[in-house]
């Protein structure tokens, strides 16, 4: 499990290396472009996601002991055909998965010390992590059923589905609704890490099944709600490694024995990033 | 018209969102099957049927990222045939040997049917889709290249065409798509002025030819060009 490998394991000092194992500057967290975009001369741009790339650092380790370098280069030639765990602790302690892709070059600077520079560090797509990145507060986004532009962003694969605005307090939102028929589906895909799903949930709402690529990760859960609560957070899951997902959602035309009807309204999907 | 899904036109038509992906069927003529993509996807539904299992044929199947890229897609909107090209992988496998050698020893893929679908996965339906017969142009240490040929008409690959464009008519006298039943009368000249069955005669009716007989034939007067494309 190369996850398990840590470079930086320690928030600050490391007695066994005489140093700290986290970079100088930290962590730039600079996601390279993987987009499409074209935009007609009078047009409004469009744009469209092509690979799974993740986030790319360029990290420094200035001055620093032998043994902080020593461990550097071979973390570099270790998994240069695999990957391993670092951390910026600096923010937030969030895990990243990948590898050196530059060389990890040490030039000795004066007094024993060394210092290695430049090196760049990309995350690998579709591997597990020891800690998948959970701080929705700041690096999560916000999907709704129609983009800003105000197209169509989820997709009703089965059945007849409705679109419909809505105002919960000065929010307006627009859902994506179903009458619950046995069946019935929407799907929507992201880039992404983890999830959480957002439906409303009330007196009319129904019994949902969540696929997640194609994969039943949750069965039967209850929207019903004796008053009407608008859009609730559902269902999460934060173990999902960063690649192209696509949530999909299906009525199974049963409901909570209370409820009056077997509803299903999409409200939105939070997705990390 | 085959109108697209409700699905497709919303979000294929959006203003944002994720590419769709390339997808890959492939089944050799030894009954070998294949599922490629640009991106590795799993659950998806397939063309082709993949083997079953337990008796039961799956309903979805997971395709491997080995499609490097899409090459030129060419359609004629006419009998010329329609080409594509892949360029797939050749880098997975063992010391032993790469896994496209493995499929090559096999098969080769020569003359092996194929389904391309670009796919819009959240909309679960393709943007578009082709079927041909694929053949490998060019394989080296790194990728392979096959090229793919549309169905249904590729005409190179037919033998032997069942008849020419001819004002003589080419079905024997008297045979079973004849229809005349031979009683012992004189048979036919191969012309329409002597055809017997004259709905079912296959040849060109002109005014250019008189060579059948004395009779001008009663034939159409409308001049064709002959040497007109179709």
């Amino acid at each position: 499990m190369p996850q398990t490998d840590i470079l930086n394991r320690c928030k600050g000092f490391d007695p066994a290396l005489g140093d700290t194992m986290n970079p100088n500057f930290g962590f730039t967290r600079k996601r390279p472009i993987t987009r499409g975009l074209k935009k007609a001369v009078g047009g409004s741009p469009y744009t469209r996601d092509t690979s799974n790339t993740g986030h790319s650092f360029t990290l420094s380790w200035i001055n620093r002991t032998w043994a902080c370098v020593q461990r550097l280069k071979w973390y570099y030639e270790q998994y240069e055909d695999g990957f391993f765990t670092i951390i910026d602790h600096d923010g937030g302690g969030r895990h990243f998965v990948g590898r050196f892709t530059t060389e990890v070059n040490p030039v000795e600077t004066a007094n024993g010390k060394w210092s290695v520079e430049l090196v760049t560090f990309e995350e690998i797509p579709k591997v597990p992590m020891m800690q998948y990145p959970n701080d929705w507060a700041h690096d999560s986004i916000r999907l709704a059923v129609c983009n800003d532009f105000g197209d169509q962003k989820l997709c009703p694969t089965t059945g007849t589905w409705a679109l419909n605005p809505r105002t919960l307090g000065n929010v307006h939102y627009t859902t994506l609704d179903d009458a619950g028929t046995l069946g019935d589906s929407a799907t929507y895909e992201y880039k992404g890490y983890g999830f959480r799903l957002w439906l409303l949930k009330g007196p009319e709402f129904g019994l949902v099944n969540v696929l997640l690529d194609g994969v039943q990760i949750a069965t039967n859960l209850d929207l019903y709600n004796a008053a009407d609560v608008g859009p609730q957070m559902v269902f999460m899951n934060e173990a999902v490694p960063l690649d192209f997902h696509r949530v999909q959602v299906v009525a199974t035309g049963n409901k909570n024995g209370a409820a009056t009807a077997a509803g299903l309204s999409w409200a939105f999907l939070d997705v990390m990033r | 018209m085959i109108d697209f899904p409700s699905s497709v036109l919303a979000v294929g038509g959006a203003r944002t969102g994720i590419a769709p992906v390339n997808l890959l069927d492939v089944k050799d003529t030894n009954g070998n099957q294949y599922y490629w993509a640009d991106r590795a996807v799993i659950a998806f539904p397939p063309v082709i049927p993949p083997p079953a299992v337990g008796g039961v044929v799956p309903s979805v199947q997971s395709y491997l990222p080995w499609i490097d890229s899409v090459g030129e897609i060419k359609i004629y909107r006419s009998l010329q045939t329609d080409t594509c090209s892949f360029v797939i992988q050749n880098i997975s496998g063992d010391s032993m040997a790469r896994d496209f050698e493995r499929i090559a020893r096999r098969s080769a893929l020569e003359g092996a049917f194929f389904v391309f679908r670009i796919f819009q996965t959240d909309a679960q339906a393709p943007l578009f889709e082709m079927h041909g017969t694929l053949t490998v142009t060019h394989a080296d240490e790194t990728e392979v290249q096959i090229k793919g040929n549309s169905l249904p008409l590729d005409a190179s690959q037919v033998d032997g065409l069942p008849m020419s464009y001819s004002e003589s008519c080419q079905l024997d006298w008297a045979s079973a798509r004849c229809g005349i039943v031979n009683t012992g009368q004189a048979p036919c000249q191969q012309s329409f002025q002597t055809c017997q069955v004259v709905e079912r005669y296959t040849g060109i009716l002109n005014t250019f030819e008189k060579n059948y007989g004395e009779a001008t034939a009663a034939t159409s007067s409308y001049v064709m060009n002959r040497r007109r494309k179709i």
